[in-house]
């Protein structure tokens, strides 16, 4: 499921005039690929997501999907769950537009992944930060998605949830075959977590960083710190 | 216990004032009879079967006129909440609406349908019919765009984001105005049954105004008040059961 951006680029026009939010980008993403995005808040990385994803149209260049459309999941920011539907109902939610079946077995097992069974029938007014980004993830792997767009889904969670979750989703991306992009403004995320780091500056993406370093990544081993004062040296 | 005993104490309060007022006849008795007075008119008139004859004509119309009232104005907020064109047609013409008291409307209302039924049930309808609408319609609307977007991403129909988010959404909102709706049918009936009628609980109190009954008038007045607590609490159970996790939330795990 190779990705192709063409010149693709976005321009919002707000009251004080025009806002080049991505200028022309062409890059490749190749198929079951772990990519992350870095880039200091407004550079334009939740806009590059939502042009992949469709949520949003570009204003000029293509977007194409080889060999054909993929299923494409979202992981928003906040989680955005529906309050007044359980853990398990929020998870499921998929299955109400009949596009993605309830079939026997896939809840329990997404519930059990993501160690969520003991809480399947809490409300999210109840749940933890960590519980409730959890319970979105869950929602968006229901639909068993090509590919998998995660904007700064971790941003807002503490240390040792935030560690949980980043094992949780490598061992996703090892079991299942997955196209992942990952969008942090947190440069050791990104180090942990990407085969491939895009750096993104004003709109427009100024580096592209290879890491060929075997998961699970030290945070503190040499390697790794070299490329994070490569990569922060970048972002400046 | 405790609260029970804070409830009770201010009405305890006031019956006490009530009966010294009346024991030592600080109001002339044809004002104010005494709380022995009333209650033994109370009883006497809940025996004979005249307060629950009144009072069920009185319920009847107000459910009659509450359910005309939600089966048009729950729809046409729904519609309105989905469609700017619709609400942007119908707008002008509601908010001229909304600022007419049902009350000031109802020499009219009685030239065209006349003194019976139907005039009741006109303006228990007009009355509840703008929190209604104006709840559902808000409810439709304030509607987070950010769950809404969460439909788009999982390629739900415009339909199904109506029916799954917007929907559910809006409960809270329209559960409000279900109640507000109810209060103002129940104000608005017995303000109509005191201009024009020859039953209900608001032509009971006319009718001893007119006979110089203050005490079936005050029975009359503490039985509205009572029915509407019960008819309230009635309806924050069920709240309770449409919105169970709203209740939830406070029980944190
Ligand atoms: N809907 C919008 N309308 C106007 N400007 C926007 C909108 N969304 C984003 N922008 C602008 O585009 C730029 C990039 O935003 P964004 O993609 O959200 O950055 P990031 O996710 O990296 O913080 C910012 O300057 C932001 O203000
Ligand atoms: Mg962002």
């Amino acid at each position: 499921m190779t990705i192709s951006l063409i010149n693709l680029a976005k321009t919002y026009r707000t009251k004080d005039g025009e806002v080049v939010a991505l200028a022309p980008t062409v890059l490749d993403i190749a198929p079951y690929s772990f990519t992350t995005v870095v880039g200091k808040s407004g550079c334009g990385k939740t806009t590059l997501l939502r042009l992949l994803a469709g949520l949003e149209g570009p204003t000029s260049g293509t977007l194409t999907f080889l060999p054909h459309r993929p299923k494409i999941g979202f992981v928003f920011q906040e989680p955005r769950l529906m309050p007044w539907l359980t853990v398990s109902e929020n998870i499921a939610f998929a299955a109400l537009s009949g596009k993605s079946p309830l079939s026997g077995g896939k809840l329990p097992a997404l519930l059990d992944m993501l160690s969520l069974t003991a809480f399947a029938n809490a409300y999210p007014s109840q749940l933890s930060g960590g519980m409730a980004q959890r319970t979105a993830l869950g929602r968006t792997l229901f639909q068993n998605p090509d590919i998998i767009l995660m904007d700064e889904p971790f941003g807002s969670l503490d240390y040792f949830t935030r560690k949980g979750l980043q094992e949780t989703l490598l061992r996703l991306f090892k079991q299942e075959k997955k196209t992942i992009i990952f969008v942090t403004h947190d440069v050791e995320e990104a180090l942990i977590l990407g085969e491939r780091v895009l750096i993104m500056k004003k709109g427009s993406v100024t580096g592209d960083v290879d890491v060929n370093l075997p998961y699970p990544r030290d945070a503190a081993s040499l390697e790794l710190l070299a490329l994070r004062r490569k990569i922060l040296s970048g972002i400046e | 216990m405790k609260r029970l005993g804070k409830n009770i104490m201010l009405p305890a309060l006031l019956l006490l004032a009530w009966f010294i007022a009346a024991r030592f006849e600080i109001f002339s008795p044809y004002l104010l009879p005494s709380p022995q007075k009333t209650f033994s008119v109370f009883w006497a008139l809940l025996l004979d079967g005249t307060l629950a004859r009144h009072l069920a004509v009185s319920l009847l119309r107000v459910v009659g006129g509450f359910l005309c009232s939600c089966l048009v104005a729950m729809p046409l907020g729904l519609l309105c909440g989905r469609s700017r064109v619709l609400h942007d047609f119908l707008e002008p013409i509601l908010e001229f609406l909304r600022h007419v008291p049902p009350l000031a409307a109802i020499p009219l209302i009685i030239l065209w349908f006349g003194i019976d039924e139907a005039s009741k049930l006109v303006v228990i309808f007009l009355a509840s019919f703008f929190p209604l609408f104006l709840n559902t319609y808000g409810g439709i609307r304030n509607c987070d765009p950010k769950l809404l977007e969460v439909g788009t991403s999982l390629h739900f129909s415009a339909w199904q984001k109506a029916r799954y988010i917007q929907l559910p959404a809006a409960v809270p909102s329209i559960l409000i105005g279900l109640q507000l709706a109810l209060g103002y049918s129940w104000r608005a009936l017995i303000g109509a049954e005191l201009i024009a009628a020859s039953s209900g609980i608001g032509y009971m109190i006319l009718d001893a105004e007119q006979m110089s009954r203050p005490d079936v008038v005050l029975v009359g007045l503490f039985s509205i008040g009572i029915l509407g607590g019960l008819i309230n609490k009635v309806f924050l159970r069920l709240t309770l059961h449409l919105l169970p996790w709203q209740s939830k939330a406070d029980a944190k795990l």
